[in-house]
């Protein structure tokens, strides 16, 4: 009768700690509502299981947790299965731990009344301490989705290992009917210390990715800047032609005046002036960024403004005073700047005119970004696009005012203002100046 | 009754542009005046060192170098942070981006062609007749600031406030553009009047911009389409 108890209660446990604790490696933690849900169906199963077909209850768990991967969490495939397996190691590696720190305490008193009792708490702290270690692992780098997912392998190759020892072990003496407590405790250590190391490593290959990555984008930015310098010294050379062909259009029009061949005069103006005149409108590649100070900044607007260029987008550069420093980090800066250009070029595209303005001012003690292009009459409302995941480019797209959001959110002197009017859609940026030793 | 102030250092552009000021004015007899019209930069000053109501300012920027235009388009405003500012240029790639965030100028005429400056004054002055006296008997507009980013609100035109994800900080929703200001709704909801109505703890919403209630799910649904919530509290008042 007890016994029966105790399985009803350990199963209700079980199923509610591996929800809390899938929550809690997925970085999403459930509502109150899911968790009493989610857990209490999978502790139904866990005991239907126990009190029949006990083999089948890991399979029961994994299935389980697979499909509220899947289908609650919408991940994909694969980071399902890899999630579900990652709970479910994470609760018996936890569980086996609580098992042996029991036996330590209690040695053969099997039948103490606070065995079960302690052996829950003990499982459950450890449980929910793993995962949440996992799950900031897991979150750590905020850059590329990339190296998250091989650091999740690399984790999940580690407490695999750690598992295949922890069973070896204990089945090993069980075998061998060893009593003696010593080798349990031997087995502790050795198994604490092996998963003090796989966290060790697994942090250094994070700090290597994150390093890696640095190096990845600083060769970007050279890339980018030699596009930039090539454009640059592509306008000098047009520049130098076109003051020599005007050097030779006034001498030949002091030459008609000083003739009096008026005639001529009007001619030759007629043929050769107007036509340069052409030429003077015509923007290509007729901005500087000169002011922007920022290595990594100048070189991804100049990127980004030069296949503006190229889709014969016009583009206006308004960036009278220096900017040597901006008051947010310069990842984001890039990140954003990034989004918003890409954006603007897109809306632009589609329209007539073609145009966009890229501003920089300081007023008082800010710092105003601004972006205007033109845009089509029919561009959805503001809140339309500032929704996640809202896109009319189809699936994967539309992250990106949104993500604009979010990175703004982080930093409180900054302030995001969106408006569209007359065919004109402008964002700006404001940033406080603010005296901290930013990168 | 507004002066009008016309720097521009050629002389002849300068008659110019006095003749086009002085024939919309009588052609729409609007209550403004030519108070001064010269090409030094130290009178505009010395003016409006000793101004005493807001004007209109037709300036040309060309005034040696872009900088100089904006010095003294940012020493007018200073003096006069309710003045009309008007740049008249040559440059067709003038930096009106820096201009309007700096000094808040209101508009731009590229000096193409004659007629098209005549007509863009003529645009301008109208546009300022308009505001000037609908601002004296509106009382619907009201400035918010943020920092140093000023918003002239037309509370009739507000949709609804929200809590920002930032502290301390409210974004404004309207048709047409969000933008987000220092402050709460608490002490924000007096200046917005009587139309405007806490719902939630997160949004102050306008009444007279509700499409439709949904009561079950205590969600509101805005005339341009927003959502915004309300509590189990505040519900109660909404219905009424």
């Amino acid at each position: 009768m007890n016994q029966a108890l105790l399985m009803i209660i350990m199963s209700f446990c079980t199923g509610l700690i591996l929800i809390i604790t899938l929550g809690n490696i997925v970085n999403k933690p459930f509502s109150l509502l899911e968790k009493g849900l989610f857990g209490s169906c999978l502790s139904l199963l866990i005991g239907i299981s126990c009190f029949t077909i006990k083999i089948l209850m890991p399979f029961i768990i994994l299935i389980y947790l697979f499909i509220i991967n899947r289908f609650s969490c919408k991940f994909s495939y694969i980071k399902s299965i890899m999630f579900s397996v990652l709970v479910s190691i994470n609760y018996f590696v936890c569980d086996a731990l609580g098992n042996l720190l029991c036996r330590i305490i209690f040695g053969k008193r099997n039948d103490h009344m606070l065995l079960p009792l302690i052996y829950i708490m003990l499982t459950y702290i450890f449980a929910i301490f793993m995962s949440k270690l996992l799950g900031k692992i897991i979150s750590r780098d905020k850059i590329e989705d990339i190296s998250k997912n091989n650091t999740i392998y690399f984790i999940m190759g580690n407490i695999l290992i750690s598992f295949v020892i922890v069973s070896i072990n204990y089945i090993t003496n069980k075998f061998l009917n060893v009593k003696d407590i010593r080798i349990y405790i031997a087995n502790l250590i050795l198994f604490i210390s092996f998963i003090v190391y796989a966290i060790f490593m697994s942090y250094l290959y994070n700090k290597y990715n994150v390093k890696n990555l640095e190096l990845i984008l600083k060769s970007e930015e050279l890339k980018k800047i030699d596009e930039y310098s090539k454009t640059i010294e592509h306008l000098y050379e047009s520049m130098r032609k076109f003051k020599h062909d005007y050097k030779n259009i006034l001498l030949s029009i002091n030459y008609y005046i000083e003739q009096k061949q008026y005639d001529e005069l009007e001619q030759y103006y007629k043929n050769n002036v107007l036509t340069t005149k052409s030429f003077i409108e015509t923007n290509d590649y007729a901005f500087t960024l000169k002011n922007i100070k920022i290595s990594p900044l100048k070189a991804l607007i100049a990127s980004k403004l030069i296949t503006a260029n190229n889709n014969k987008i016009n583009v206006f550069v308004d960036i009278t005073e220096e900017i040597e420093k901006i008051y947010i980090d310069h990842i984001d800066a890039i990140r954003l700047f990034g989004i918003l250009l890409d954006n603007a070029i897109e809306a632009c595209i589609e329209t007539e005119d073609k145009k966009l303005n890229f501003g920089a001012v300081y007023r008082g003690n800010s710092l105003v970004f601004i972006i205007e292009n033109s845009c089509l009459p029919d561009t959805p409302p503001i809140f339309r696009l500032m929704e996640k995941g809202y896109s009319t480019k189809g699936e994967g797209h539309g992250m990106g005012l949104s993500n604009v959001k979010e990175i703004l959110g982080n930093y409180e002197n900054s302030t995001f203002n969106i408006e569209v009017a007359n065919g004109i859609f402008r964002v700006e940026i404001w940033m406080r100046l603010i005296d901290v030793n930013l990168t | 009754m507004l002066p009008i102030i016309i720097c521009e250092d050629n002389d002849i552009q300068r008659e110019n542009f006095k003749g086009f000021v002085k024939d919309t004015l009588i052609k729409e007899d609007y209550s403004f005046e030519i108070k001064l019209c010269t090409n030094s930069v130290d009178k505009v000053k010395d003016y409006v060192d000793n101004l005493d109501s807001s004007g209109i300012y037709f300036l040309d920027i060309d005034l040696k170098s872009n900088i100089n235009g904006i010095r003294l388009a940012e020493y007018i405003r200073k003096k006069d942070p309710r003045g009309y500012i008007i740049f008249i240029t040559s440059h067709s790639e003038m930096s009106f981006l820096t201009f309007k965030y700096k000094v808040e100028a209101l508009d731009f005429i590229i000096k193409d062609n004659l007629d098209e400056i005549k007509t863009r004054i003529e645009q301008c002055l109208k546009y300022i007749h308009e505001i000037y006296y609908s601002k004296t008997t509106n009382n619907n507009v009201i400035i918010l600031k943020n920092e140093d980013c000023l918003h002239h609100v037309d509370i009739n035109n507000v949709i609804f406030i929200e809590t920002s994800t930032n502290a301390h900080k409210i974004i404004v929703h309207e048709e047409k553009r969000q933008f987000e200001i220092s402050g709460n709704l608490k002490d924000i909801a007096p200046a917005l009047g009587s139309n405007f109505y806490r719902s939630h703890r997160a949004y102050l919403i306008n009444r007279k911009k509700i499409r439709e209630i949904d009561k079950k799910n205590r969600v509101i649904h805005m005339t341009n389409g927003e959502k915004c919530l309300a509590s189990f509290r505040y519900i109660g008042g909404l219905i009424k």
